[in-house]
């Protein structure tokens, strides 16, 4: 009888903890973290902040609630621009590199592979085998090269160049099943398919808009344009439509 | 390239006194442009919600269940709605001087007040409040030039180290590159 309410008490306690546990999932709105463009500086994987500037890669334990802890600062190298995470990786994108780190340990990134290529700027996404850069001249970029490029990541300590489709001004990319969304500038948002992944084929080419960069989020494109943004249905690859924008 | 030789430019003519980067006779008068903002700056770390805004430089773009983020380069973060994507409704602008980029987790927004990493409880849109700052934590705006060319009002050395660039009105500015 003793145990019974012993058994009891237990009970209630972990009745109560079960009650105000689903009480905050049901406060919280859905996602934890969201996703951000192919251009940023910042990002975040579960419980770490990683952000670069021209030359360092800092990273950020965010474990502790409101006050973040620098854990971590790694010199990369000169005219970093981009970070983009996938899964256990990072790729950083600089003026004249691919920079691919391992966050396997969260809080010290450590320097797997490099693919040097012609001074120019460069946003990145990537997969676990491929990885698809563009580059890009320009007044702040340099170089004379404007072109995707597509690595392949089996090697990822030499990631191996596969392909190169030039294109006139291209800025960020996204990446979504297997479809890729390049954005080139004034000559308009380029849609690939991906079928094989090292060769990117052109199914159709989306204009009326300066492009800078898109994410892919589930049936709608999100497109950063001159003077903002504008979305795409995607549901149907066939028939890519605006939906709306959002400017001035 | 080009800004480098121009910076050596400035350089040099700084050290023999001749100053050919400043405009002498053929300065503009009234004219829009950049003028450098300084780590003494007081007007930096005021950060708010505010009703939405137009968007003039639209910045770097970030999406969470169905709130999207639009950067207004140097100034803010649009919110905007995309519950119904064909109809997306602004919702709230928040002031940060200097923004550039935003990554979000839970109810934290991480952005840049210029080179301090903020976070921001967004909880309410409406009324965003600053919960953290990391003040000098990397170096991703401010230099020696604007972001844009053209006139800009020539840096002080004396106000300090330049954190970052404010478009507004000058008056007859005398750097340009």
């Amino acid at each position: 009888m003793k145990y019974f309410y012993q058994y009891l008490v237990l009970a209630a306690i972990a009745l109560a903890c079960c009650t105000s546990c689903s009480k905050n999932d049901n406060s919280s709105s859905g996602s934890d973290t969201g996703t951000g463009g192919s251009l940023a500086r910042f990002t975040i994987t579960m419980d770490h902040l990683y952000v670069v500037d021209g030359k360092n890669l800092y990273t950020f334990d965010l474990a502790t609630g409101y006050a973040p802890v620098k854990v971590n600062t790694t010199s990369i190298g000169f005219n970093i621009e981009t970070i983009y995470t996938w899964k256990d990786k990072l790729f950083i994108g600089s003026r004249d590199a691919m920079y691919v780190y391992s966050i396997a340990n969260p809080g010290e990134p450590s320097l797997l592979g490099t693919a040097s290529h012609a001074r120019a700027c460069d946003p990145v996404v990537a997969t676990d085998t491929v990885a698809y850069v563009t580059v890009r001249t320009g007044t702040t970029c340099g170089g004379n090269t404007n072109a995707l490029y597509v690595y392949d990541l089996h090697n990822v300590v030499q990631p191996l160049l596969k392909n190169t489709v030039n294109l006139n001004n291209p800025h960020g990319l996204g990446l979504q099943d297997n479809i890729l969304y390049v954005c080139d500038g004034n000559s308009g948002l380029k849609v690939y398919n991906l079928k094989e992944a090292y060769a990117p084929v052109l199914s159709r080419t989306i204009t009326g808009e300066t492009f800078y960069d898109c994410i892919p989020y589930g049936d709608v494109l999100i497109c950063m344009i001159e003077g903002g943004t504008a979305l795409y249905d995607i549901s149907d690859i066939t028939h890519i439509r605006l939906l709306s924008k959002i400017t001035g | 390239m080009t800004r480098k030789f121009i910076l050596l430019c400035c350089l040099g003519a700084a050290l023999t006194g001749l100053a050919s980067c400043k405009g002498g006779s053929n300065t503009p008068g009234e004219v829009i442009g950049y003028a450098p903002v300084y780590q003494s700056d007081s007007t930096m770390a005021n950060i708010r919600s505010d009703a939405p805004q137009p968007i003039v430089r639209g910045g770097k773009i970030y999406v969470r269940d169905k709130t999207m983020y639009q950067v207004e380069e140097g100034s803010g973060i649009h919110i905007i709605d995309i519950t119904r994507p064909e109809n997306p409704a602004r919702t709230a602008f928040i002031h940060v001087s200097g923004a550039q980029e935003l990554s979000i987790k839970g109810d934290l927004l991480y952005t840049n007040n210029y080179n301090d990493l903020v976070v921001l409880n967004i909880s309410n849109p409406q009324s965003v409040r600053e919960v953290q700052r990391m003040k000098d934590m990397f170096h991703i705006t401010g230099g020696n030039v604007p972001p844009e060319k053209g006139y800009f009002e020539c840096i002080n050395p004396d106000r300090g180290s330049v954190i970052g660039w404010q478009k507004k009105t000058l008056y007859s500015p005398k750097c340009k590159y």
